[in-house]
């Protein structure tokens, strides 16, 4: 026992004596392993509390090559124990407070049911006198983002912008075609899911606004197949006006199926 | 279907059902007293009555005619108690100001004569339902205006009736009816009226049904004939 307090006592850099650490030159191998689970119990029991640095004494006077050995693997093994120890103390500094903040938490968005407003726009000639009321109608219809406009003259065009262009010059009008183009985008937005921070935005209903003289005269679609087009259009869930530029075009709008239909001029 | 119910602000202000219409052989006419006028309603009913004594009242070539031959019948009935121009023409204004929308159906084709603002209520082909809406502002014009030589700055003088024409190729039905259906055509209500009117079955009783449970909405008098 005394040669074993000896071992320890040098490890924990106690004053021993020299003499009783010289003296045993061989170790059977049963009191080997003793020493070495007693070795690797002191180790443990330390490595917890490593934080008051151990100083181990590797001094060449330890002539013995197995103790020698000895001490220099438990060296080793206290200074990994410390430095993981360090990592652990380590990474629960960076993981604590701070790191929650930035999880995603999860945030249940309702679902809103959103009517999205198609304007048929035509642009010819015969335009230009009700650009303003025209502009009028459609900033009075547009109640958020959730619109779409659909330009027709000699080629429809689909776009966001509102402004009216009043300098059109061109009499070549393609109402059938953006029939078409009105299906496509119908089509492409029907019951669509978008979502901001706080709720979740589903198009379920449409309401369609025409604005022009509900004519045509350069279309590659016939009136017989816009008609059907148009017919299973408002079999969902869509609601149509037409505002004709004078009273005698409104018939042209019935015949199309538009439910709701009025002038631009007021003119008697 | 043939409606004819009292609004709501008419009915919370004491005042009659100024409306009135008139269904005969191939003519639907509808007749919408103004507010305005004291007794818009007399007017309506009197001209209905003189007007379906005509011999060729179904006759849409001798419509107009017929309308200024009515006019003209009424004034000389009352001209005996009131004898003045000033009389006369205050006589009109509290009675005749009635806007007229008439439709003929013909053989191939629906005809609507117009005078003044309402609404023309067709079905198409495809069993979709239409209101076309006609309106003039606050001031719509009346026929009976062509009558008022003291009225200050009297635009409705040279003004004439409106002619809309229906192929029956593109439409099945086409009615006519008055302002006041404004939030049906709007789609304020939520029940479905166009079913009613595409209907082939005289649905009168649902229609009304619906007025009657919307009538809060309904502020002026309704009345429609298809």
């Amino acid at each position: 026992m005394k040669k074993k307090r000896a071992f320890l006592g040098n490890i924990f850099g106690k004053n021993t004596d020299k003499k009783d650490l010289v003296v045993p030159t061989i170790v059977p191998e049963s009191k080997k392993e003793v020493i070495q689970k007693e070795s690797e119990e002191v180790k443990l029991e330390t490595c917890p509390r490593v934080n008051q640095k151990v100083q181990v004494d590797t001094t060449p006077e330890i002539s013995d090559p197995y103790f020698r050995e000895l001490m220099l693997e438990g060296q080793k093994q206290i200074e990994e124990a410390q430095k993981a120890a360090d990592e652990e103390t380590s990474k629960v500094v960076k993981t604590k407070p701070f790191a929650r903040e930035k999880e995603e938490r999860f945030r249940y968005k309702p679902l809103i049911h959103k009517t999205m407003v198609i304007v048929l726009l035509e642009e010819s000639t015969s335009m230009n006198e009700y650009a303003s009321r025209i502009a009028r109608i459609i900033n009075g219809a547009i109640k958020d983002n959730c619109y779409c406009i659909i330009r027709y003259g000699e080629s429809s065009s689909t776009s966001k912008q509102t402004d009216v262009k009043s300098d059109s010059s061109n009499d070549k009008v393609c109402f059938f075609d953006a029939i078409g183009t009105l299906n496509e985008v119908i089509a492409s937005h029907d019951r669509k899911i978008t979502e901001d921070s706080i709720n979740r935005f589903q198009i379920e209903h449409f309401e369609i606004i025409g604005i022009g003289t509900c004519s045509d005269n350069a279309s590659t679609t016939t009136y017989e197949e816009a008609g059907t087009l148009f017919n299973e259009l408002l079999s969902k869930k869509v609601k149509a006006k037409y505002f004709c530029t004078n009273e005698n075009l409104m018939p042209k709008a019935a015949a199309m199926g538009f439910r709701s239909i009025g002038s631009l001029s007021k003119e008697y | 279907m043939k409606i004819t119910r009292q609004g709501c602000a008419h009915y919370t202000n004491g005042m009659n059902n100024q409306d009135f219409c008139y269904l005969d052989q191939n003519l639907k006419m509808v007749l919408d007293g103004c507010s305005e006028a004291q007794y818009s309603e007399v007017g309506t009913r009197l001209f209905i009555q003189v007007f379906s004594t005509l011999p060729d009242r179904a006759k849409v070539e001798c419509f107009e005619e017929n309308v200024k031959k009515t006019f003209d019948e009424l004034l000389e009935m009352f001209k005996k108690w009131f004898t003045t121009k000033e009389a006369v023409e205050e006589f009109i204004m509290d009675n005749l100001l009635f806007t007229i929308v008439a439709c003929f159906e013909m053989e191939d084709s629906f005809i609507v004569k117009m005078f003044g603002d309402g609404y023309i209520v067709t079905v198409n082909k495809n069993d979709k339902v239409s209101y076309l809406k006609f309106f003039y502002g606050k001031r719509p014009p009346y026929f009976a205006y062509k009558y008022c030589e003291l009225l200050e700055d009297n635009i409705f003088k040279d003004y004439h009736f409106k002619t809309f024409t229906f192929s029956k190729k593109e439409f099945q039905k086409v009615g006519v009816a008055s302002d006041g259906i404004q939030p049906i055509a709007k789609g304020d209500i939520k029940t479905d009226f166009d079913t009613l009117i595409v209907s082939k079955v005289e649905s009168e009783y649902g229609a009304e049904g619906i007025i009657l449970a919307n009538n809060h909405l309904f502020k002026d008098d309704i009345t429609i004939l298809i």
